[in-house]
C-alpha cells in the first residue's frame, strides 16, 4: 500500500492528473517518488536499446514486487493488486459475484507501464455511447448498476522490437498485350533496407482474448513509462502467462508486410511493377525477401477498463482502452426486442413495396429462395465461427496455454477445455443441421419449380414460398441463437496455480 | 436441464414474436385490402355496331367515336358472348380504343410481340388497350399504349392477369375476358382492383427483408475490427529507409490470349411518345 506522506491515508493513482491522489487530505504527488518494492538505488534504468533476456537479467529487471493475488473460486481466474486492504467481490473473467480468495505473492516486475488516462467516468461515457447504437442489446447491459462494475485492470502485453536491415530481393513483373499474346517482363528488384519497429504489442494473458486485444489497440507506446508499482494503486493487473515467443512471428510478419508495402509505394523506380517476393523464375519465397528479426521483448502493462456480465453458463465482456477510450464489447441480442424492431421495419418496408412492386409468383419464390439461401450461408459461417472460437483458433495465447496444459497432463485432453460438448450443444447442432438440410431441399425444389416445371397455376409457387418462409423462420431462429453464442463466451476455466509463477 | 429450459424459453419467445409480427402485418394488410376493394361497376355507355364479319366485330363509342374491336381468330367465343362482351369493352373506351384478340397460330413466337404488332397495325400511335388470349403460347396478355399506358401500368396489368387467369385455365374464355375488361374499366374509373396476392407477397417479403436487414445492422454495430496497419504504425516508434533501389531485367514470357471477338456495347433507342405497358399471365 502506498501511503500519503502528509496524513498516512491510502494514495491512489489519478488518471486525470496523472498523479497520486490522497482522497483524505486531497494532496497530490508524483508517482515516481513512490516504489514500495524497489528503492531508488535498486531500481535500474530501463534500457532504451534492444535487449534480450540475459541483458535484462544483467540489468536487474528480473526484480519482483509484492502483490496480492485474488483467485476466483469458480473459474480460477486471477488478478493482482498492490493495495493490501482491497477486497475483490467479483470475478472479472467469469462474472461470479463472490469474495475472491487473496494471498500475497511476489509478482514479476514488467519493464513498462502505460498509466490509465481515462477515468472510470470517461470509460462509462464511452461505453454508453457504444451501447446507444446497439438497439437490440438486453436491458441488463444498459443498467447503471451493471455499468458501474467497470474495473480498471492493467493487462500484460509483450511489446516487440523488430529490425530489418541488409539487402532486399524482390521480384517484379509488368505485362502488356501484343496481338493475341500477353507478354510479361520479369525483373529482379533489389535495394537496401534499414527499418526498425519498436513496441509492437500483443497481449500476454491467456485470459484476455486476442480478438478483444487486437480490436482494443493500439496503445500509444510513446506514453509508456518504466514500471512503478504506484501506477497500479487503485487498479488491478492481470497476470502474464503467455510466453514471449508466441507472438514474435506475428510481429515480424507485420513488419514485413509494412515494409513491403512502403517499398512498393514509396520507391519511384518500383512503382510501375507488380512487386512480389522472391527473385528467381516465377518462384516466390514468402518472408525470405528480407529478414525481419525480433531483437527485443518488453513485458508491459497496458490500461483496460474491464466489465463482465454472467448469464447462466455464458459470460460477456466489455472493455474500454484506458488510454484512448476505444470500446470493444460483446453485444448479444435480445430476441424479443429484435422481433419487435423487425416487425416495425417490416411495416415500413411493406408500405414502400406497395407503392411500386407487384411480384409474379415465380419471382416471389425466387426472392424467398434467395433470402433462405442467404440465411443458410450465414448459419454455415456462424457454425464455422463457433467451432473456431470453441477450439481457440485465432487466439494464440489460449492455444499456447491449452497446449501447455495438455502436455502437463501427459497428452490427455483436459475436460475443462472449451472443446467439450454438452448435451444441449449436440441437440442444438442436430436441430440446426436438420433445419439446414430442410432449407437446402426447399431451395432445390423451388429452383426446379421456377426453372423447369413452370406450372401455369400460381398455387404451387405460393405454397413453396410459404414453405420457404417457414424454413427461413426456423433457420433464422438459429441465426439469432448462434449469433448470441458468438457474442457471448463459455465460462472460462483457468486452473491457474501459484499466481505469477514466473516471479 | 436449466440450459435446455432456457433454450426452450427462447424458442417460445421467438415463435411468439414471429406470431405477433405476422398478426400485426395481417391486420394491416386486411385494412389496406378492405380499403381498396372495388365498389361498383361503371354505368353503361351507348355504342353503334360499325362492321361485322365471321369472327370480327367493330363497334364505335357513341360519345367519343373510339372503336371497339373483337377479333376471335381462335374461335373461343360464341356470337352471344361476343355481343355481351362489347358492352364491357365499350365501358373501357372513354379515352381510347379497346381490342380483344384471340389467336391460335402466333407467328411472332411471343404473346407480347404479337400484341404489339397487332396493335400497331390496327391503331398506330393511338391510345388504347388490347387484350390477347394466345392459345398458341398459352398466354393472356394486356397491352396498352398512349394515355392508357399511364393508367394501366405493367404491374396493374399483371394484377388483372393474376385475377383472371383461372377462367382461361378452366376454358371459360368469356368470363375471363369479361372480368378482365371489368377490372380495366374499374382502374380507368379511378377505382382500385383487388390484389390480395400482391399484399400477401409484399407482407411475406417485408418480414423476410426486415429480419435480414436488422441482422446485418447488428453485425455492423457489434463488429470487433482489428486496428489497421497504419493505425498501429502511428502508435509505435518506427523508422524506415530504403536505399539503392535497382531494377534488372531477367526474362520475358508469352501467354496466348486471343482477343474477345464480341462486339462493343451499344444502346437501344429509347421509345418516344407515351410508351406502352403490358402484363398478363400464362394459363
Amino acid at each position: 500500500m502506498i501511503v500519503c506522506p502528509n496524513c498516512g491515508a491510502n494514495l491512489k493513482f489519478n488518471p486525470k492528473s496523472q498523479k497520486m491522489y490522497c482522497g483524505f487530505c486531497e494532496s497530490e504527488f508524483d508517482p515516481k517518488q513512490f516504489d514500495i518494492d524497489n528503492d531508488a538505488e535498486e531500481q535500474k534504468p530501463v534500457s532504451e536499446e534492444y535487449g534480450n533476456e540475459e541483458a535484462q537479467k544483467e540489468e536487474g529487471l528480473e526484480d519482483s514486487f509484492d502483490a496480492t493475488v485474488f483467485t476466483c473460486p469458480q473459474c480460477g481466474g486471477e488478478i493482482m493488486s498492490v493495495d493490501e486492504n482491497t477486497v475483490a467481490a467479483f470475478c472479472s473473467f467469469c462474472g461470479a459475484s463472490t469474495i475472491l480468495s487473496a494471498r500475497l505473492v511476489k509478482g514479476k516486475r514488467p519493464e513498462y507501464i502505460i498509466p490509465f488516462e481515462k477515468t472510470k467516468e470517461d470509460c462509462k461515457g464511452a461505453y454508453r455511447k457504444v451501447i446507444s447504437r446497439a438497439l437490440f442489446l438486453p436491458k441488463e447491459y444498459k443498467s447503471e448498476e451493471y455499468i458501474d462494475g467497470f474495473r480498471g485492470i492493467y493487462m500484460p502485453y509483450w511489446a516487440y522490437d523488430v529490425m530489418q536491415s541488409g539487402q532486399v530481393n524482390l521480384y517484379g513483373e509488368r505485362s502488356h498485350r501484343s496481338g493475341d499474346y500477353i507478354l510479361t517482363d520479369h525483373y529482379s528488384l533489389t535495394g537496401n533496407i534499414d527499418a526498425q519497429y519498436k513496441g509492437l504489442s500483443y497481449d500476454a494473458a491467456s485470459s484476455f482474448s486476442d480478438v478483444i486485444s487486437e480490436a482494443l489497440g493500439p496503445f500509444d507506446i510513446s506514453k509508456r513509462v518504466p514500471f512503478e508499482t504506484s501506477y497500479m494503486s487503485g487498479f488491478y493487473a492481470d497476470i502474464a502467462d503467455v510466453d514471449k515467443g508466441v507472438y514474435s512471428g506475428d510481429a515480424a510478419a507485420f513488419c514485413y508486410e509494412e515494409s513491403l508495402s512502403r517499398i512498393t509505394a514509396e520507391t519511384p523506380e518500383f512503382r510501375k511493377y507488380k512487386v512480389k517476393e522472391g527473385g528467381e523464375r516465377g518462384k516466390s519465397y514468402p518472408g525470405r525477401a528480407f529478414s525481419s528479426k525480433t531483437v527485443g521483448w518488453h513485458e508491459s502493462l497496458y490500461p483496460v477498463w474491464f466489465l463482465s456480465y454472467r448469464n447462466g453458463d455464458r459470460v460477456t465482456y466489455a472493455t474500454v482502452n484506458g488510454q484512448t477510450g476505444k470500446v470493444v464489447a460483446d453485444l448479444p441480442v435480445d430476441i424479443k426486442k429484435y422481433l419487435i424492431a423487425s416487425g416495425v421495419m417490416a411495416v415500413i418496408i411493406f408500405v414502400l413495396l406497395n407503392t411500386f412492386l407487384v411480384l409474379k409468383p415465380s419471382n416471389l419464390l425466387l426472392i424467398a429462395v434467395f433470402l433462405t439461401a442467404i440465411v443458410l450461408m450465414i448459419n454455415l459461417s456462424q457454425w464455422k465461427s463457433i467451432g473456431n472460437i470453441e477450439k481457440g483458433v485465432g487466439d494464440k495465447g489460449l492455444q499456447y496455454i491449452n497446449r501447455k496444459k495438455t502436455s502437463a497432463k501427459g497428452g490427455k485432453k483436459n475436460n475443462n477445455t472449451p472443446e467439450s460438448v454438452t448435451e444441449s450443444d449436440a441437440v442444438r447442432e442436430y436441430k440446426g443441421t436438420a433445419a439446414s438440410v430442410a432449407g437446402i431441399i426447399s431451395v432445390v425444389i423451388s429452383l426446379i419449380m421456377i426453372f423447369f416445371l413452370k406450372t401455369v397455376s400460381d398455387v404451387p409457387y405460393y405454397l413453396l414460398t410459404i414453405a420457404d418462409a417457414v424454413i427461413f423462420g426456423i433457420l433464422f431462429r438459429y441465426t439469432l441463437l448462434y449469433y448470441n453464442l458468438i457474442a457471448t463466451r463459455k465460462l472460462p476455466q483457468f486452473n491457474r496455480q501459484g499466481g505469477d509463477d514466473r516471479a | 436441464m436449466h440450459r435446455i429450459l432456457q433454450v426452450e424459453d427462447r424458442i417460445k419467445e421467438f415463435y411468439k414474436g414471429i406470431f405477433c409480427c405476422s398478426v400485426m402485418m395481417f391486420i394491416i394488410m386486411l385494412v389496406v385490402i378492405l380499403g381498396v376493394l372495388p365498389v361498383s361497376a361503371a354505368e353503361n355507355i351507348q355504342y353503334t355496331r360499325v362492321a361485322e364479319y365471321e369472327d370480327y366485330i367493330i363497334c364505335s363509342n357513341d360519345i367519343n367515336g373510339y372503336e371497339i374491336l373483337i377479333d376471335d381468330k381462335a374461335g373461343l367465343l360464341s356470337d352471344e358472348e361476343e355481343d355481351a362482351l362489347i358492352q364491357y369493352m365499350v365501358n373501357c373506351s372513354e379515352n381510347g380504343f379497346v381490342l380483344l384478340v384471340t389467336e391460335n397460330n402466333n407467328k411472332y413466337g411471343s404473346a407480347y410481340s404479337y400484341a404489339r404488332n397487332y396493335y400497331d397495325s390496327m391503331i398506330p400511335e393511338e391510345s388504347g388497350v388490347l387484350f390477347l388470349i394466345d392459345m398458341d403460347t398459352r398466354q393472356l396478355l394486356f397491352y396498352s399504349e398512349g394515355d392508357y399506358h399511364y393508367e394501366l401500368s405493367d404491374s396493374t396489368l399483371d394484377i388483372i392477369g393474376d385475377n383472371i387467369y383461372r377462367y382461361a385455365t378452366d376454358e371459360k374464355y368469356y368470363d375471363c375476358a369479361k372480368e378482365g375488361f371489368i377490372e380495366i374499366s374499374d382502374v380507368l374509373n379511378g377505382k382500385r382492383i383487388a390484389a390480395p396476392m400482391k399484399y400477401i407477397s409484399n407482407v411475406c417479403l417485408a418480414i423476410l427483408l426486415a429480419l435480414i436487414i436488422n441482422y446485418f445492422f447488428v453485425r455492423v454495430v457489434s463488429g470487433k475490427n482489428k486496428a489497421s496497419g497504419s493505425e498501429i504504425l502511428r502508435n509505435i516508434e518506427s523508422r524506415f529507409k530504403f536505399t539503392n533501389p535497382s531494377v534488372r531485367f531477367m526474362y520475358q514470357d508469352k501467354t496466348y490470349s486471343p482477343r474477345s471477338s464480341g462486339s462493343g456495347g451499344g444502346s437501344s433507342g429509347g421509345g418516344g411518345g407515351g410508351g406502352s405497358s403490358s402484363g398478363g399471365h400464362s394459363f
